[in-house]
């Protein structure tokens, strides 16, 4: 019996099948044989920049998605992977341009508000943002995209304050990377690195090949390693900490000197000590893990 | 905002897009700029947020007050009692006293700028290398404390 696939569609659906698993070889292996047949198939042709894209091979993946565009301009899939693209290069301007596009064209997919959103975050209009994210949530109320938007913007505006959207994340979607990647957010911006670390290593385990992961769970990994305990109050009040102690410190090396205290030198060489640690030791460690 | 509002295009407007220089420089062009190098340095961060002539009079009066706190502590005899607190020289308490007043500008600025701050950091956006404004910063507060601590101690 010949298994081969006997159109462009069924090339498309099995790349796609590897392309969710991260099987990306399996994913390369059929698109070259779809493609050698239909060269000018759009949905092979982004299958091929997504893997492109996922390989890191970016110039590639750009010419391609382009390539798709030229073919299909309407292309959804591809509009956004290029959008994507031109975020992660810093092009935000036509990033945007695209994304407002594509809501033009579908002005009731919660998901494109979502994107939008989160272009709009980074870009720190908070505001916008939020809105966006609202606007997402009234055509789909449980949109993970939308959800994740504005449980970042609520953990940028409020930092440890209980976080609603969070919870709606949580609870809509709890399986979804999206749910860990806000939760760890906010379990480190309120300083509760040991659990944010836990909660990555969790989902890195699912997820061994996503790279993002990999490096969250690397960094919280030195944030959380046992030689970093003693910085714990720099990590979780951030420079109002540094501030305080550098305040505190002066105070209490001053009353000691006043006093005549033996304590007064080794406070103050212990206290510098621990100033030079705090700049150090966490570089250094980020190259020694 | 309506929804033709939502989509009219934000970042097209901007010569640069919005971003920040690290809170790291800021902590030490304060630290070590005093209140001014505070100042510059927030200063930048608000022409980078497109938010400059917005922020520009209170960061400027920020700053200021740190002065005025010094002036009328030394205007009143109390710095003196500052310094024997301390038991450091005058010179040495009126650094000392600039210093911590420079970190409480710190802080009220970095208030002002904590939701830009924190939203860089929750969607992973790398900070702007500080060197340039860092060094801009701290050289103009070194230069203005001096000139300031010199004036008070001649002059009060």
């Amino acid at each position: 019996m010949n298994d081969q696939p006997t159109s462009a569609a069924v090339y498309s659906e099995q790349a796609f099948y590897f392309i969710e698993r991260r099987r990306l070889r399996d994913a390369q292996r059929v698109l070259k044989e779809g493609l050698a047949q239909y060269p000018q198939d759009p949905d092979l042709l982004f299958h091929s920049a997504q893997v492109e894209w996922l390989n890191d091979e970016n110039a590639a993946a750009e010419n391609t998605v382009r390539q798709v565009l030229v073919i299909s301009p309407e292309h959804v899939p591809a509009r956004q992977l290029l959008a994507a693209m031109l975020v992660e290069r810093h092009e935000y301007a036509d990033a945007e341009l695209l994304l407002i596009g594509l809501l033009k064209d579908f002005p009731e997919r919660a998901e494109l508000y979502g994107r939008y959103s989160r272009l709009m975050l980074r870009t720190l209009h908070l505001e916008k943002a939020e809105q966006l994210a609202h606007e997402g949530l009234r055509y789909d109320p449980e949109n993970a995209e939308c959800l994740l938007a504005i449980a970042l913007c609520e953990t940028a505006r409020g930092g440890a304050r209980p976080n609603a959207a969070l919870t709606r994340l949580l609870g809509a979607h709890p399986e979804s990377l999206s749910t860990v990647h806000a939760l760890v957010v906010a379990l480190v911006e309120s300083g509760r690195i040991d659990e944010a670390h836990r909660i990555a290593q969790g989902a890195m385990r699912a997820d061994p090949a996503n790279e993002n992961l990999v490096a969250l769970v690397r960094e919280l990994r030195i944030q959380n390693h046992w030689t970093m305990k003693p910085l714990w109050p720099l990590q979780k009040w951030g420079w109002g900490a540094s501030a305080a102690m550098w305040v505190g410190g002066m105070m209490v090396s001053s009353a000691l000197q006043r006093a005549h205290s033996p304590l007064a030198l080794p406070f103050a060489l212990l206290w510098i000590a621990y100033a030079i640690y705090s700049w150090v030791w966490p570089p250094l460690l980020r190259r020694i893990l | 905002m309506g929804n033709d509002d939502l989509l009219r295009p934000t970042l097209s407007e901007y010569r640069q897009v919005p971003a920040l220089y690290s809170s790291t420089g800021f902590f030490l062009s304060s630290f070590f700029g005093g209140p001014v190098g505070a100042a510059f340095y927030a200063l930048c961060n608000s022409q980078r947020l497109n938010r400059l002539w917005h922020d520009m009079p209170v960061i400027i009066a920020t700053a200021s007050a740190a002065y005025f706190v010094i002036f009328l502590l030394q205007s009143n005899g109390q710095m003196p009692g500052v310094a024997e607190l301390m038991g450091a020289s005058p010179r040495r308490a009126l650094e000392i006293t600039l210093r911590a007043l420079a970190l409480a500008v710190f802080g009220a600025i970095y208030l002002l700028h904590r939701k830009f701050f924190r939203a860089a950091r929750v969607s992973g956006t790398r900070p702007l290398s500080s060197w340039v404004p860092g060094i801009a910063a701290l050289l103009l507060g070194i230069w203005a404390n001096t000139s300031f601590i010199n004036w008070i101690l001649a002059h009060h």
